[in-house]
């Protein structure tokens, strides 16, 4: 098994970064039949009135996968997903967005694997409001990736623990 | 064909899209019995009451690959297909559920069903088999009867 170095100290693998993006573009044109494009939206992470998906892969890397979706783009990309509305307001909404997190991290997963990086996911969870913010704890780097598909705009955001804090 | 299948999921809309998508293909008429997760599916497990059962990997209480090893464990469950319907695609986990605990197909979530028919076809004509055999083991049992 591997172990992921950092390509600097506050830097992401570029293998999981790559990983990730690729399992996103991959998902998306699953359900879309198109590829989303990414886009370069700087550092802004707030999704306003939307659903995030968090999942956290473990082994031989600790991070977690964010998938940030505006509420309507969550109500588009769910639809699509599951082939009938789905109620912004009710359970369902968060069954389907911990489905769609857990399909992009079990890809990502799948593409690590083919790395020789072996990552476990955890059980997703969904969290719903306006201007919900993942706090970043110390020892952890982010990279924020924006994409436009059909359903609207989305971002995901990867966060692992930097070389300094990584668990051997 | 009649077939009952059990669909393991902890989220209900994925059972009815597993379940819908199924309805779709042209490989059977289902009737279904649904289960939250492997702990629930083992409660609801009857072999001499399932044709097939579809089971997701990532659940609580129990997830889908402890349950498929359960139920492996069990005699008399070899002849009942289990079909992994996950979004674990690393090819560890797919050798891990198909060669050492013993289910019988693996699906990636999400899923087309054109794909379902595709990767399912070869698993329901071998349960059209095993219901002509248990039919003719019936129909011979009646005939010695009568």
């Amino acid at each position: 098994m591997e172990t992921i170095e950092c390509r600097r100290e506050q830097q992401l693998p570029c293998a999981l970064i790559d990983c990730v993006t690729e399992a996103v573009s991959s998902t998306f044109a699953s359900i879309y039949g198109r590829e989303p494009q990414k886009k370069d939206n700087g550092s802004a992470e707030v999704v306003g009135d939307g659903v995030l998906g968090i999942i956290s892969l473990v082994g031989a890397l600790q991070c977690s996968i964010v998938l940030g979706l505006p509420r309507e783009t969550a109500k588009a990309v769910t639809a699509k997903f599951a082939g009938f509305e789905i109620d912004y307001e009710g359970p369902d909404m968060g069954d389907v967005v911990g489905e769609l997190a857990n399909v992009v991290a079990g890809d990502a997963a799948g593409r690590l694997e083919s790395r020789g990086i072996k990552a476990d996911l955890s059980l997703p969870t969904v969290a719903r409001g306006n201007d919900v913010e993942m706090i970043q704890q110390g020892n952890t780097t982010s990279r924020l990736v924006h994409f436009e598909c059909t359903g609207g705009s989305f971002w995901v955001k990867i966060s692992a623990e930097t070389q300094a804090g990584a668990r051997n | 064909m009649k077939i009952r299948a059990m669909v393991i999921d902890d989220s209900r809309v994925m059972r009815n899209m597993v379940m819908q998508s199924l309805r779709k293909t042209r490989l059977a008429e289902f009737e279904f019995v649904e289960a939250e997760d492997g702990a629930d599916a083992l409660k609801k497990f009857n072999p001499t009451e399932l044709d097939i059962v579809f089971a997701d990997w990532n659940m609580p209480n129990m997830n889908g690959i402890d349950f498929v090893r359960q139920v492996r464990a069990m005699a008399g469950t070899g002849h009942i297909p289990i079909v992994m319907v996950t979004s674990e695609k690393a090819m560890g986990k797919v050798e891990t559920a198909l060669d050492e605990a013993g289910a019988n197909e693996y699906i990636c979530k999400p899923f087309t069903v054109e794909q379902l028919e595709r990767k399912l076809s070869g698993l329901f004509n071998q349960i059209a088999q095993n219901q002509q055999k248990s039919g003719g083991f019936f129909s011979k049992l009646v005939n010695t009867n009568a």
